[in-house]
């Protein structure tokens, strides 16, 4: 009995670990630079997609499974390629969708490029293997150490806590730094930092693509713990939460990205999960807890839209020193 | 040559389906400034409303389908009566209320999903013969939706120019903030546009069910960037764009048939968006400082 | 020396409205401008103009002798040339002191490379700032609130900062959105002794403004517009002596 619960806690703590990464990142696009990214977990299927058939060795007849490339390659080989490819894809949507127009029409937009990637994936078999999607896509290190299936997830740990602790260093560098502040500024009002100097569509450009790497890390990390991807697992709804994560935890706080993952994904997501299913009616309990997801967020966004963890307010020390300076040397009074 | 025009005559009804749509969502938008992401939602709950009063009700299904319109209207203005107008008063950054309707769809699709369940569901209607309608092969179906979509937008068409509610609805869709300095009561024309809207969302979910036969939750969802497409393109917050837009979508979508494989007949309609976007955003008839 | 900044024959129209019509006066460097008319004269759009928020139909905008039109505003305000808004628009979730670092435009390294691999020297760049951001706050009086957010200000304390803000850019021309509207006279004074000493280092100004007597008191030379165009360049005591101006002034009262 112990054995078995820490297993289903170990598989707790990577489910949080790959879903910090994706609040994580929307923190960055739309925490800090304010972009409603509704297509976020497009770029999530992205990387995983991408890292899938890197891993995996090319399509035979035999596996029947129809996908493109097949490289055959190791971990952290196909985590690099996927996640680029995840951040190119950001580019090209950013460069399509991220113009001086009003926020209705990016996440329009956005929402469009969901729609069409998640009909491209369905109906492309030859791509990812259409509905069915990738399946048996080789863990990282698992050949070289042959673990026990079960202990696998002691080995995927570290794995993960490496890649989400990188991840959350470059957080924590754009939110200590004039970027960072750069972005918030064009959160708060675009038109005013464009009147003063700020190229806002480059750095919201930026953003989008840093958070479309995040998310294409988390599908990376997702396929090659789970070994499979396919459509259903990345439906507009995963939006959504990802989005209810991040303002319930606290938009525009790295920490409170992170609560939020805990508090939506692993409190509320995996405590419904332990509800039995009702038979006959096995989407019941999932789409009430949705239900619920989607309440809590526009209640919070109602009575306290800054989260749990508020954005914090940065305290600079220096000394005073008198203004203006003409020239070095030159003393001015009072 | 007749793939092509039989092809022109499901461009109609493709029309008629998204003109529904797409207007009902630019009035609301015109008046309450913000798009409303769970539209598509509002549609999915027409459809199965109309399947509940056709199956379980054996109603005809045009009395369904007019019954079901009518009963998501009334959805519409109560989530906009208790949830989004109150909230856009709250809190005027439109990042909040463009979540809100986001979070919205999430609830309405998972609302529809535990009551009617995820499996497919198909009207009890039977399979019609189509009807040689000069060069056009429609069936009797279709003619009764591009008949009522016809009719509707004459509705439309009369209430912005004939009734003084419709032409505050114009005022309200040019400047708000003028149109309640001038006294025209914005809160009930607010609640007047949700009605219309959900009247239309109803409507068009409702016929697009029946024209695509069998239908789950993510009917509406898998729509909407068609009907975004079309609203954008004749500009946003215009009603007389929105049934040009999708005239234009609905003939452009169908019409592709003849040269690309049909499962990817819808992503047409991106790629018109897409183009809009880039080379003229405010649409084809636009209004100045909307976009 | 070319004029500082120059209009000539700038048209612009909205919504059926010709709100610029052949618009045309220059602002020679070194002066404190006032741009004044009776409400619907344009002057607002012109500004938005100027700034770059608006794009000009017809005619010229020139600054510092360059041809400005087809700049985006952000390559504008890299030149020196900024704004004030009329009704104050603070970044309202970034703090006080954060609202002045943030505008220290071109002065330090804000890109994502940066934020990775240059944080040394980019720290030492914004100690710099931070010493003179507290200086400029402490000058405008607002130096004990630079931790609190902007938002939570009083109106002529965003007044103020919205000041603090422009001066923190290095403008070589400012332009002020009706500074002195709903202010009570002891602020006006406060801000008016800002403009003086702004001016006094090196700052010339453009100030749209409804208050004659603080126009009388600051401003040449001042440009009256109305309907769209200019109407005439002078003084204000020129301006009280002639008649087409006062008749564009009927029915309003100058202050």
């Amino acid at each position: 009995m112990p054995y078995d619960l820490n297993y289903y806690l170990a598989n707790l703590v990577v489910y949080f670990l790959i879903y910090c990464a994706l609040t994580l990142g929307l923190n960055v696009s739309f925490g800090m630079a304010g972009v409603l990214d509704f297509s976020f977990i497009t770029f999530m299927a992205t990387g995983a997609y991408f890292a899938g058939v890197t891993a995996l060795g090319p399509a035979t007849a035999a596996s029947e499974l129809h996908y493109i490339l097949g490289l055959n390659l190791p971990f952290p080989v196909d985590l690099v390629i996927g996640a680029t490819a995840a951040g190119v894809l950001g580019l090209l949507v950013g460069l399509l969708a991220i113009r001086r127009l009003r926020s209705d029409y990016l996440a329009i937009v956005l929402v469009a490029v969901w729609t069409i990637a998640w009909s491209l994936a369905n109906n492309l078999t030859g791509l990812f293997d259409g509905t069915s999607g990738l399946i048996g896509v080789p863990q990282p290190l698992e050949p070289q150490l042959n673990v026990n299936p079960n202990d696998y997830v002691f080995v995927f740990i570290p794995i993960a806590l490496v890649v989400i602790a990188v991840l959350f260093v470059v957080s924590y560098c754009i939110e200590n730094s004039p970027f960072g502040r750069a972005l918030r500024a064009v959160r708060e009002d675009q038109d005013v930092a464009a009147a003063f100097g700020k190229q806002t569509t480059r750095l919201r450009l930026t953003a989008m693509v840093i958070g479309s790497v995040y998310a294409g890390v988390a599908g990376v990390l997702t396929i090659e713990f789970l070994t499979a991807m396919n459509p259903n697992a990345w439906a507009i709804v995963e939006t959504v939460i990802v989005f209810s994560a991040l303002i319930v935890g606290g938009r525009g706080n790295i920490f409170g990205a992170i609560l939020g993952a805990l508090v939506v994904r692993i409190l509320i997501i995996e405590g419904t999960g332990l509800i039995p299913p009702i038979p006959g009616h096995e989407e019941l309990v999932s789409a009430f807890r949705n239900i619920f997801i989607g309440i809590v967020v526009i209640a919070v966004l109602y009575f306290r839209p800054e989260g749990m963890l508020p954005e914090r307010r940065r305290r600079y020390f220096e000394a005073v020193r008198r203004w203006p300076r003409r020239a070095a040397g030159e003393q001015q009074g009072g | 040559m007749t793939i092509a025009l039989h092809s022109v005559g499901f461009g109609l009804v493709t029309a008629s389906i998204i003109a529904l749509a797409a207007v009902g969502l630019t009035l609301q938008f015109g008046v309450t400034n913000y798009i409303n992401f769970a539209y598509g939602d509002f549609m999915t709950l027409g459809a199965y409303l109309t399947w509940t009063l056709d199956s379980a009700f054996n109603l005809p299904i045009w009395l369904s389908l007019a019954l079901a319109a009518v009963l998501t209207s009334v959805a519409a203005l109560v989530v906009s009566q208790v949830l989004l107008e109150p909230f856009a008063r709250r809190h005027k950054q439109l990042l909040f209320i463009l979540i809100v309707t986001f979070a919205l769809s999430l609830i309405l699709s998972n609302a529809i999903l535990a009551i009617w369940g995820g499996d497919y569901h198909e009207y009890n209607v039977g399979l019609e013969t189509p009807l040689s309608i000069g060069p056009l092969l429609l069936t009797p179906q279709d003619l009764g939706i591009i008949l009522l979509a016809a009719l509707s937008m004459l509705g439309v068409h009369l209430l912005l120019t004939r009734t003084n509610v419709g032409k505050a609805m114009r005022a309200i869709s040019d400047d708000k903030n003028l149109a309640s300095v001038t006294g025209i009561a914005t809160e009930q024309i607010v609640a007047l546009v949700w009605i219309i809207s959900g009247l239309l969302a109803g409507l068009s979910g409702g016929v697009l069910a029946l024209d695509v036969v069998s239908f789950d939750p993510n009917l509406g969802v898998r729509f909407l960037f068609v009907i975004f497409a079309a609203v954008i393109l004749g500009g946003i917050g215009r009603p007389y764009g929105a049934m040009l837009g999708a005239l234009v979508i609905g003939l452009a979508v169908e019409v592709s048939v003849v040269v690309i494989p049909a499962a990817y007949k819808l992503d047409v309609a991106f790629v018109i968006l897409v183009v809009v976007l880039l080379l003229r955003p405010q649409g084809l008839l636009a209004v100045a400082g909307k976009a | 020396m070319a004029d500082l900044l120059s209009v000539e024959g700038v048209v612009h129209a909205y919504g059926g409205v010709q709100a610029v019509n052949d618009c045309s006066f220059a602002i020679p460097q070194g002066s404190i401008a006032a741009l004044i008319g009776p409400n619907g004269a344009g002057k607002t759009t012109l500004v938005d103009l100027i700034g770059g928020a608006q794009k000009v139909q017809r005619g010229v905008i020139r600054y510092n002798g360059d041809s400005i039109l087809g700049w985006p505003p952000h390559r504008r305000a890299r030149a020196g040339l900024l704004r004030t808004y009329q009704l104050s628009r603070e970044y309202q979730h970034l703090t006080v002191l954060e609202n002045l670092l943030v505008s220290a435009t071109g002065r330090i390294d804000e890109s994502f490379a940066g934020a990775l691999f240059r944080r040394h020297r980019i720290g030492a760049t914004e100690r710099e700032l931070v010493s003179e951001a507290r200086g400029l706050l402490e000058i405008f009086g607002l130096d004990a609130l630079r931790n609190d957010h902007a938002e939570t200000l009083s109106g002529g304390q965003k007044r103020l900062l919205e000041m603090a803000r422009a001066v923190m850019a290095r403008p070589r021309l400012l332009l002020l959105d009706e500074p002195m509207a709903g202010v009570n006279p002891a602020l006006m004074e406060v801000i008016e002794g800002h403009i003086r000493e702004i001016h006094r280092q090196g700052v010339s100004f453009l100030i749209v403004e409804h208050n004659l007597s603080v126009v009388d008191r600051l401003c040449d030379p001042v440009v009256v517009m109305a309907e769209g165009r200019t109407l005439a360049v002078g003084t204000m005591a020129d301006h009280r002596a002639n008649a087409e101006v006062l008749r564009a002034y009927l029915g309003s009262r100058s202050a």
